[in-house]
């Protein structure tokens, strides 16, 4: 990973069209200005991650058998609770 | 000429066109395709309205929620827009009972739940809540990072209810959690 040190007010580009600025920090935060083209879409990891996982899911749930293998699962974990009990 | 006997009759009149109203939205049944499920017949209080779509689905807007007796408890959630786009989702207490919901104001404002004055919604009372399920090299997972969260208030009048999928700021849940022996 590249690490860059800037202070406050400070300015980095990545390529010829993405112009990051840290704003502000304290507290555990920092805070960053993003100026880019709206064809680069900008995402907090986590949202970038559900919205991975989502593509994944939605690319799985039709006719592989997903629900079934779920059910199945659901179930052996239910047996394996209750014997254990 | 009584005026009290006769604004109670008029409140009286109010009210029951009030409940034949959402009686009449909750009995008309409309249709729709499913790659899943082939035709499938709904009605308005089983579906879902997510005024921002889904991560990477923004222009998903509507879906309905289809449960069936051989697959309980899952809740396939259904695009009304995409017959190809079905998602199988988990209740989220069945996946993890302990479940500590941790949504947004801005979230829970999207869902008509502005006036929780910074409490969670308690699953069951003001909201549902399901994991969208994905299988891994591993075993199927729960999406715990970002669960779907429904207010489902709307239902009682035979409305769509309002969905979000409520992305977690902190690190606390995966997004594809395996599923363990303890939690059901």
């Amino acid at each position: 990973m590249l690490v860059i040190r800037r202070r406050l007010g400070e300015t980095f580009r990545i390529g010829d069209d993405v112009e990051i600025q840290i704003l502000d920090f304290g507290g555990g935060q920092v805070k960053i200005g993003i100026k880019a083209p709206l064809s680069v879409p900008v995402l907090r990891e986590e949202v970038f991650l559900a919205g991975r996982q989502n593509k994944l899911a939605a690319a799985q749930a039709v006719g592989n058998g997903l629900a079934d293998t779920l059910v199945q699962r659901l179930q052996e974990i239910s047996q394996k609770s209750s014997s254990s009990k | 000429m009584n005026f009290v006997k006769l604004s109670r009759n008029l409140r009286g009149v109010r009210d029951l066109a009030q409940r034949m109203q959402v009686e009449l939205a909750t009995m008309m049944a409309f249709e729709t395709e499913s790659r899943q499920f082939g035709t499938v017949q709904y009605r308005e209080n089983e579906t879902v309205e997510f005024p921002m779509g889904l991560p990477a689905f923004e222009n998903e807007r509507r879906f309905v929620l289809i449960e069936r007796s051989a697959t309980k408890p899952i809740v396939f959630l259904q695009s009304l827009n995409a017959p190809d786009l079905c998602f199988v989702t988990l209740p989220l207490l069945v996946v993890d009972p302990a479940y500590q919901l941790a949504v947004t104001a801005e979230d829970l404002a999207a869902i008509g739940l502005g006036d929780l004055k910074g409490q969670q919604p308690v699953v069951g009372r003001q909201v549902q809540a399901y994991t969208i399920m994905a299988m891994t090299e591993s075993g199927p997972a729960a999406n715990l990072l970002a669960p779907i969260i429904v207010n489902i208030s709307p239902w009682r009048d035979g409305r769509a209810a309002l969905g979000i999928q409520a992305v977690r700021y902190d690190n606390r849940y995966a997004h594809d959690q395996l599923l363990v022996g303890t939690s059901c």
